[in-house]
């Protein structure tokens, strides 16, 4: 019996000494596509669930059709906790690589390229970034505190791209969210998410020349996200009040000021030539299930020209987040978030919207960002 | 990952090997000496509290009248761990995991065999401790020095004089208050005092005092502070796959600071009356920081909660002539949470959740005595009321979620039988519960009805050897977090349902003049969850999730322990025990995500070692004992689909711990405890580092020498 307990002991001690380390995650990489001349890339910026820290960057290259993922920490393995804990917002400005990490209070800034790290700015509670001139400008919720209802206003800083420095602030609506500029000015989308129900439903216009508020727009309900057509045409989509105001898609001319509002639910855009491309991920109360579309709009006319953006039996099932589309072929890429607590999936569709491959990918794929190779 | 697998064979192999020479031993013939006490009627209170006071028991099966798997925590093994929390203690058993958020303060609660904490039902003195809000009840606030015996029963306890509510448990923890005891020359009865220290900046004065009445009662007043930085280093390290280093940093956990207060008074009936009745009084207040997640570039939260915890419970029981046994039992509590966030680059949080609650139980028994061919019957029938509400309150009014006030109705009963006949017992039960749920802004009211059997049977074919078989169903309500909480909760979920089946055996021999006495158990089981309550995503947005019953969870694993207690001589004593625990849960809610390498059908679900283990070795010498325990835990993943990105490490740690009296200073006790020896950084909730090496030394003062 000694022997046993003695052997019990020994064996209990080996497993002691052991050391497992843990190890930079590899995540390992495919080859869904093919060989193309395209050089573009695509990153896809992965939030990973609030708390986690398990942001990542994958990447997919179109010239040898391979699917890396955890890019960010093959470039970049020996930043400590890694990327971070929920990215929200992945933009390209000249070489440099802009990557908002919302739980991590900061924009991390990498080489386009090779995703290696050039540095950070520490902006808590970051939101989106836009840029202009030579300045990245930032949302953030974390603004002032107004003691009197508790209510908080968010704010933008301006950060000088070449130090990475905020060099200025603004204080803006309610949690603020997505930014563009056009002509000089900044568009910045007030949401008021943490204000239910009194949601924001403005946008801030910044005149960059002094960065001072001109006026807030009246536009609809909890806007989110904000691009810019070929025409300057502001197209922001709003989330509505989860109640008896439906969300929509909208259209701000910044000149006019006149709104045209489509009654389409969004949950990610993106514009390529005279097309704007969108999934949507809608809640059923009736089926208790989302229910997931995709649609065109002709940016020009501000109007449907398909329901069927992609197969819609591929899209069944889905948990769509993310849109982008390649600027030479077309070709459609959507992520797909599945139960936000497990890896997702990213889709390549042909233009025609029929399914070519799909590859599995860091946990919510929530951001793609196609960028010019070299 | 191999580690743990040999580890794992290893302990198989040392397990079968000993298994096999008891089973021959006890083919023996000499050993069929005692029959199965088949008598019914003694005070089922209080089972096998004596032999577990006497003996130095670490943890055990304590081989019982009625078919629960028990294991128990009592004797010089509890005091042993005198120094730690009730969740820290149970790591020692088989077949559960404590989930702990790290430090002295940290959220510690128990998953036992992976079915989710709120499947575990806690009760103290045979009272339950719930939280209808979140389903959690936080077994890192109380000490294991305020105990007697803590008792876990795998698919839930037994006892003919339990209340529905426990009946209804899909497994309980036991808590059992002191109850002092007197030598005969103790009138005025004794006073303890204690004072703790150790790491993370901890002190923790407490007193208690013990009196006996003339007629016979005790009363015990007991008051502790704990007062903790709760600031410990914990290092961050990662390598390439060569084993080179990619970084290794080292940083302060900050934020996990505590005050407590505890103060509790017991009343006790004297032990020869006829009425049987216990009465506690408890208060518990507390404010502490909240440790948040460690993620790249953000060290620490400034989330802060303060506690303040009353309750007043007392239970009465008799037998009236030989056959009728009346138990009655009430409960009143008030809970007050106060939670703020105050931190101005996230949502700034200022909420204050007050719980009420009312607890009302009753309990007939009635023994039916000897029938044909000698068999003995039993019946009980045991109601329980309860109602539960949540006052919540904002100091801001925007933040988001409308401020319900969830009312909850509960009426719980359970008809027993119980039928013994010569070493066979059977036990079954139906249960029922009945809940009305209703709220300011939903004044419909939802009800709820839900039956439930259990069925437990034991057989001793022999004196040493027990068997035991059990089939339950129980559910799980929803909490009414899930249920009201703004937008993310859902008022048509219905309870969670789960099956469980299982069968299992204890063994226990002495040898040699009971010099040796070796023990081992042995379970089995199976359980399957349906109407799992799971977060849905919900769509894009910031309501991004719905809860809905759509998980399924199928487990089956077993559990095992043995023990040998060696009497060296009179005094001195070895005693080693070692447990290890397989299970293997596979969520089977989404059978189209199957997914060989990604997909989450089949996988391990989230957090849950498939292997666990723990070896704990108590030598004691006369005044001076020590202990050693070591607990491993396997590799686990962060989601059910189980890829080497969401694998978490598997860890262990080491823990030595002395208690010394002074040769003829019977009034003088030290301890000294040092825990993760080998100052391993682990993680048992990922991004949550638990501390390494770290120390509690003790000093304590008794007016009377005991215990």
């Amino acid at each position: 019996m000694f022997r046993k307990i003695l052997m019990f002991t020994v064996v209990a001690l080996a497993f002691a000494a052991c050391n497992d380390d843990d190890t930079i995650d590899d995540g390992g990489n495919e080859r869904p596509g093919d060989n193309t001349s395209y050089p573009e890339r695509l990153y896809v910026l992965c939030e990973g669930l609030m708390g986690s820290n398990q942001s990542s960057i994958d990447c997919y290259d179109f010239a040898t059709g391979t699917y890396q993922r955890s890019a960010y920490v093959q470039a970049n393995p020996n930043v400590v906790l890694e990327l971070g804990d929920v990215g929200n917002d992945i933009q390209q400005y000249g070489g440099s690589l802009w990557a908002v990490i919302n739980g991590s209070n900061k924009v991390e800034v990498m080489d386009v390229s090779t995703l290696r790290r050039r540095g950070q700015v520490d902006i808590p509670n970051c939101r989106c970034v836009a840029f202009d001139g030579g300045y990245a400008y930032v949302t953030s919720y974390a603004g002032p505190v107004d003691d009197a209802d508790g209510g908080q206003r968010g704010y933008v800083a301006k950060v000088d791209t070449a130090t990475l420095s905020v060099v200025d602030t603004l204080h803006v609506g309610r949690q603020p969210e997505g930014l563009a500029v056009v002509d000089g000015k900044l568009y910045v989308v007030n949401s008021g998410g943490y204000c239910m129900p009194a949601y924001e439903n403005t946008l801030s216009v910044i005149d960059l020349s002094d960065f001072s508020t001109r006026k807030t727009l009246p536009v609809a309900v909890n806007m989110q996200r904000i691009l810019v057509d070929a025409q300057g045409m502001l197209w922001v989509n709003a989330t509505g009040n989860y109640g008896d105001i439906a969300p929509s898609l909208c259209r701000v001319d910044p000149k006019s000021e006149q709104v045209t509002t489509l009654d389409l639910p969004v949950a990610a855009m993106t514009i390529q030539g005279d097309s704007l491309y969108i999934v949507s991920h809608q809640w059923d109360f009736v089926l208790n299930k989302g229910v997931p579309a995709s649609a065109v709009v002709d940016v020009r006319k501000a109007a449907i020209v398909s329901s069927q953006m992609v197969d819609p039996a591929v899209l069944e099932g889905m948990s769509p987040y993310g849109v982008a589309v390649h600027p030479s072929t077309h070709d459609i890429f959507v992520s797909d978030a599945g139960d936000y607590v497990s890896p997702g999936s990213l889709y390549c569709f042909g233009s025609d919207g029929a399914l070519k491959w799909d590859v599995r990918t860091g946990n919510i794929p929530g951001h793609l960002l196609i960028v010019g190779g070299k | 990952m191999d580690t743990i697998l040999r580890l794992s064979h290893e302990l198989m192999n040392s397990v079968i090997r000993i298994l096999a020479v008891w089973v021959v031993a006890a083919a023996c013939p000499a050993v069929h000496a005692r029959c199965f006490p088949s008598e019914v009627g003694v005070d089922s209170l209080r089972p096998a509290e004596r032999d577990s006071l006497l003996s130095p028991a670490h943890v055990v099966y304590v081989p019982d009248r009625l078919p629960a798997a028990r294991q128990s925590l009592s004797g010089s093994a509890l005091l042993h761990l005198s120094g730690r929390s009730v969740a820290e203690a149970m790591s020692t058993m088989a077949g559960l995991q404590v989930r702990d958020y790290g430090g002295v303060g940290g959220l510690k609660t128990i998953d036992v065999r992976g079915m989710g904490t709120s499947h575990t039902g806690v009760f103290c003195d045979g009272m339950p401790l719930s939280n209808e809000q979140n389903g959690q009840v936080d077994l890192g606030r109380f000490a294991t020095g305020a105990f007697e015996r803590v008792e876990l029963y795998h698919g839930g306890a037994s006892n003919m004089m339990q209340s529905a509510r426990q009946w209804a448990a899909g497994n309980s923890v036991e808590m059992v208050s002191r109850r002092p005891e007197f030598a005969d020359s103790a009138r005025f009865g004794r006073v303890e005092a204690a004072l703790r220290a150790g790491s993370f900046g901890r002190v923790e004065p407490s007193v208690r005092w013990e009196r006996r009445f003339r007629r016979g009662f005790a009363l015990t007043t007991d008051a502790a502070y704990l007062h903790a930085h709760g600031r410990y280093t914990f290092r961050l390290r990662k390598t390439f796959p060569d084993g080179s280093v990619a970084y290794d940093t080292t940083a302060v956990r900050e934020g996990g600071d505590i005050s407590a207060f505890r103060a509790e008074m017991n009343l006790f009936s004297p032990v020869e009356s006829a009425a049987k009745w216990q009465a506690k009084a408890y208060v518990y207040t507390s404010e502490r920081g909240i440790p948040a997640a460690i993620v790249n570039n953000v060290w620490g939260s400034s989330q802060r909660q303060g506690d303040t915890d009353i309750w007043i419970q007392g239970r009465w029981q008799r037998t009236f002539g030989n056959r009728y046994t009346l138990r009655l039992a009430g409960k009143g509590v008030m809970e007050r949470l106060h939670y703020r966030n105050p931190d101005t680059l996230q949502l700034r949080v200022d909420r204050t959740f007050t719980q009420p609650a009312l607890y009302l139980s009753a309990v007939h028994r009635v023994a039916l005595g000897r029938g044909t061919y000698g068999a003995h019957y039993e019946f009980a029938v045991a109601t329980d009321y309860a109602f539960n509400t949540l006052h919540q309150s904002s100091r801001w009014n925007l933040p988001y979620g409308s401020l319900q006030h969830p009312k909850r109705h509960t009426l719980m009963s359970a008809v027993v039988g119980s039928m013994s006949w010569r070493n066979w017992r059977t036990v079954a039960t139906f249960h029922h519960t009945f809940t009305a749920d209703a709220t300011d802004l939903q004044p419909e009211v939802r009800r709820q009805h839900f039956l439930s059997p259990v069925v437990m049977s034991t057989l001793r074919p022999l004196p040493s050897l027990s068997l035991r078989a059990m089939v339950r169903r129980h559910q799980r309500r929803p909490t009414f977090n899930e249920l009201y909480y703004h937008e993310i909760g859902n008022v048509s979920l219905l309870p969670e349902q789960c099956w469980q089946y299982s069968v299992g055996g204890d063994f226990e021999r002495t040898f040699c003049q009971r010099a040796w006495t070796f023990s081992l158990s042995a379970d089995a089981f199976l359980h399957r969850i349906t109407d799992k309550i799971v977060a849905v995503p919900r769509g894009s947005g910031q309501w991004r999730w719905m809860m809905l019953n759509v998980g399924k969870v199928f487990s089956r694993g077993i559990d095992l322990k043995g023990k040998v207690v060696w009497r060296v001589t009179g005094a001195m004593t070895f005693d080693v025990s070692a447990h290890y625990s397989f299970i293997r849960a596979e969520d089977r809610s989404d059978s189209t995500d199957n997914d060989p390498q990604f997909g989450t059908f089949r996988g391990q679900i989230p957090y849950l070692p498939r292997h666990a283990g723990g070896l704990t070795v108590l030598w004691s010498w006369g005044d001076v004992s020590l202990s050693y325990v070591w607990s491993g835990v396997g590799e686990r993943y962060r989601s059910s689909a189980n890829t080497p990105g969401n694998r978490l490490r598997p860890w262990n740690t080491h823990d030595v711990s002395l208690l010394l009296a002074v040769p003829r200073v019977p009034w003088l006790r030290f301890s000294a405890a040092c825990y993760n020896i080998s100052g391993r950084q682990y993680e048992v909730v990922p991004n949550y580092p638990m501390p390494q090496r770290h120390f509690l030394l003790g000093i304590r003062f008794l007016t009377q020498r005991c215990r």
